[in-house]
């Protein structure tokens, strides 16, 4: 039996895991890897050995969540990478009314490849997604994670990411939020190397009653490892966001560095914007830092705009924009940019 | 191999003299109904009290212990005695307080601070407060400074309007055990407009061995009037452990200022599970400063309740964790009226194995418009055995809010060093010269006297050994 998580902060629908599983109906499309990317359907792999991998990790979204994914996901894919690739692989999903995915990315020694994960809804509704993807990058490997999520306005997204980086590999991921009721992200990479290096560069919108519930960890186990969190987000409506961060530094990392910034700029007074960044550190020898501002679009920036006759409201729209442009440029791929790009304007209308 | 500074513990030489126990009346072991009834009739209470002592030991009862934070399993309340009388009764002349109570404390200097004229000192000593004096000149203008079994009796309207109304019996497991043996602490009143121009003081220590100290403190200062309180402590170290489980409730009222000082030395094996709660009217203000020094495990998060228009906060603290010590500190803050404004400046120092957490709160209401504030913590770390812990809460309610935080940890840097260096200053002088910079900022918010015990508490050993 799935027991739905009591979380103090989001309140999530009874029930949650119960009475879907035999409709999932999510179709995924993978777009035609390179030659030295395979990808292999997790279906008909027995992916019981692999499940170690979280074992260290914390389990933000619960027991539950994790059994639930695990044992029952008809979705998913088990990607090997080797040498460098220029075309990003592109996986993408229709969510339905039901997707429960796991997928790997193992990214073997000097690994060089982009994957971009695109969720977006049918006519379905509500959809639901339950998804954990792993990354190992071994010694070397340079991986680039792309989560873009364009759910519906009465969807929810649960999702969950393992990653383990070795020495001198590098990992980057970017989650962006634009859809669904409810998202529930969780990222954890562990810094498992000398030199080992992982950013996180986070997106969001929430308006109407949409909850957030966003968790990234970071944690230093090598020496000279080095992470990075970046999140920004807007917040509208009565909508509810939480946004946890952590730098963890274990005894053993010396000289690392580690990062954590969060901008969210309030576009409502109903908005309820709650951050919890921690800062747990065993090792002396480290830079640990977390900044955080929270408040409304910059009022030099409107009046600057709105004084070459732009209306308030484009001016928002167009300060908010060029906050995400920092994350979103950063992204290979112009059909997603421009997927992003549109859903923003239509949630800003 | 990179050099490290050791700096020295803190020197606990005078602070853990140990007194022969001199008692006139001591309750039995453990907590009972009974052994409630005996405190509030050896207090001579009035009946309210006596209610409220038992309602809040019932709540205590079916109270669950913390699940968070420190460890509190070796805490066992049974076994603590909750409170213990010293022989002898109040005294308002210092030469009248018995030999070796009276050594105590002039090993800590508090004669001293009254020599040079500070308004008034209150000693607490165990469970009694057993000396008070006040300038003439302020007992004139009506400012009421006793002590809290004295001020039960004699100002019963004002206490019993004020008492356990900020930090009720429900906050929380030890706020109930507080309300059902609470023994001791200060009063002070200050009416409407007078400016109280010297710090009060008072001491608590502790000296018999397991037993508890339930301190009340309650301040209040009246519309427009302002005040500097200073309270310190100290007490000696035992092998068995000891619980301190204060309140302290300060209510400012509208255009008042309140300025509230602790310099916390408990010895290593206490267990300092103290509240402390501050509920600010319009455009009052409310400054704490607080060094936690001592005890084995501190779970201490003074809370200020900006709940007047233009009510204001500030919050500057220090930690120092060093071998054994669990120091879990922080503060928080509510914003829960407009234009209110709170400033958040706290460090810590872990070493030797000391393992210090931020814990802090910020929130601001719905109904909260034009917020300002910010939190800055800084920990510095010495060597890698060592624990630093950061996690500030922050809740915003609504979106008229202008809120900026940053946390940063991290040891000495080498660059700084290599700076000082180059300007020819040794290397153990310049790290020696970084660490009082860090702990700065706190020295120079209170009084020189209490600056000079502060240094004298953490004696660092500045000129630094190389290992």
């Amino acid at each position: 039996m799935y027991q739905t998580p009591k979380w103090q902060r989001v309140k999530l629908e009874e029930r949650l895991f119960e009475g879907l599983k035999d409709h999932q109906d999510a179709r995924c499309n993978v777009s035609q890897p390179e030659h030295h990317i395979s990808a292999v359907p997790v279906e008909s792999l027995d992916i019981a050995p692999a499940l170690y991998i979280e074992d260290a990790m914390t389990k933000h979204l619960g027991e539950s969540f994790l059994a639930y994914t695990n044992e029952q996901a008809k979705n998913g894919y088990f990607f090997t990478a080797k040498g460098r690739s220029e075309t990003p692989v592109k996986v993408q999903t229709a969510v339905g009314r039901l997707n429960i995915e796991n997928h790997w990315i193992i990214a073997e020694e000097g690994a060089h490849a982009t994957f971009i994960f695109d969720y977006s809804a049918t006519d379905e509704a509500p959809s639901k997604h339950f998804g954990i993807t792993r990354v190992i990058a071994k010694p070397g490997a340079d991986i680039t994670l792309i989560k873009v999520q364009r759910l519906g306005e009465s969807d929810s997204f649960f999702d969950q990411c393992f990653s383990s980086v070795a020495e001198g590999a590098r990992l980057r991921m970017v989650d962006i939020q634009m859809g669904a009721k409810t998202k529930v992200v969780t990222y954890e990479s562990h810094l498992e190397g000398r030199h080992s290096a992982a950013e996180l560069k986070s997106l969001y919108y929430g308006a109407g009653g949409e909850q957030l519930d966003l968790s990234f960890t970071m944690r230093h186990k090598g020496s000279k490892s080095e992470s990075d969190i970046l999140s920004k987000g807007v917040l509208d409506g009565d909508s509810k966001k939480i946004f946890r961060g952590n730098l963890l530094f274990d005894t053993g990392s010396p000289q690392s560095v580690g990062r954590e910034r969060e901008y969210v700029t309030l576009l409502s007074e109903k908005v309820q914007s709650d951050s919890i960044p921690a800062l747990l550190c065993s090792e002396d020898d480290v830079i640990g830092e977390h900044a955080a501002s929270v408040g409304q679009v910059d009022e030099m920036k409107l009046f600057y705009l709105m004084s070459r006759g732009i209306s308030e409201r484009e001016a928002k729209r167009l300060v908010i924009k060029a906050a995400f442009e920092e994350v979103l440029g950063t992204v290979a791929d112009e059909q997603v940019r421009n997927d992003v790009t549109e859903a923003l304007d239509r949630r800003l209308d | 191999m990179a050099k490290k500074t050791v700096i020295a513990d803190v020197d606990r030489g005078i602070y853990d003299v140990i007194n022969r126990e001199d008692h006139r009346f001591v309750v039995d072991k453990g907590l009972t109904e009974a052994i409630i009834r005996e405190i509030s009739r050896e207090k001579n209470e009035p009946e309210w009290m006596l209610n409220y002592r038992l309602d809040s030991l019932k709540v205590y009862k079916e109270k669950p212990m913390p699940t968070w934070g420190a460890d509190l399993s070796d805490l066992d309340v049974e076994n603590i005695v909750h409170y213990v009388r010293p022989n002898t009764d109040m005294q308002h002349s210092w030469d009248d307080v018995p030999e070796d109570i009276k050594m105590t404390f002039e090993r800590l200097g508090i004669p001293e601070a009254e020599r040079k004229s500070l308004a008034g000192v209150g000693a607490q000593y165990d469970s009694e407060v057993v000396y008070h004096a006040m300038r003439d000149d302020l007992k004139a203008q009506g400012v009421i400074y006793t002590d809290m079994e004295s001020a039960v009796r004699e100002h019963e309207a004002i206490v019993k309007k004020y008492f356990m109304k900020l930090i009720t019996n429900r906050c929380h497991k030890f706020s109930a055990l507080h309300g059902a043996v609470w023994s001791g602490g200060s009063f002070v009143y200050v009416p409407a407009g007078v400016k109280v121009d010297f710090p009060l003081q008072s001491y608590f220590r502790l000296n018999a061995k397991g037993a508890g100290q339930f301190e009340h403190t309650l301040i209040i200062v009246e519309e427009g009037a302002e005040l500097h309180f200073i309270e310190g402590c100290s007490a000696p170290k035992y092998s068995v452990q000891n619980l301190h489980a204060g309140a302290v409730e300060l209510f400012v009222k509208e255009g008042a200022t309140l300025r509230y000082s602790t310099i916390e030395n408990w010895s290593r094996n206490m267990y300092n599970l103290n509240t402390k709660r501050c509920s600010v009217e319009k455009n009052g203000r409310i400054e704490w400063v607080s060094g936690s020094f001592g005890s084995k495990v501190s779970m201490l998060y003074p809370m200020s309740i900006l709940k007047g228009e233009g009510a204001s906060s500030e919050f500057t603290g220090i930690t120092f964790a060093a071998k054994g010590q669990y120091l879990d500190t922080g503060t928080k803050v509510v914003h829960a009226a407009p234009n209110t404004s709170s400033v958040v400046n706290s460090k810590s120092i872990s070493k030797d194995g000391g393992h210090a957490f931020y814990r802090g709160l910020l929130r601001a209401t719905p109904n909260a418009k034009n917020v300002k504030a910010t939190v800055n913590c800084e920990s510095l770390m010495l060597d890698n055995r060592s624990k630093s812990d950061t996690v500030p809460i922050i809740e915003m309610g609504n979106d008229q809010v202008d809120i900026g935080h940053e946390a940063r940890i991290g040891r000495i840097s080498d660059e700084t060093i290599f700076y000082l260096m180059s300007r020819g200053i040794p290397e153990a002088e310049a790290k020696a010269m970084i660490v009082r910079g860090f702990v700065e900022p706190i020295t120079k918010e209170l009084p020189l006297e209490y600056a000079v015990e502060l240094n004298h508490l953490i004696t660092l050993e500045l000129e630094g050994t190389i290992g």
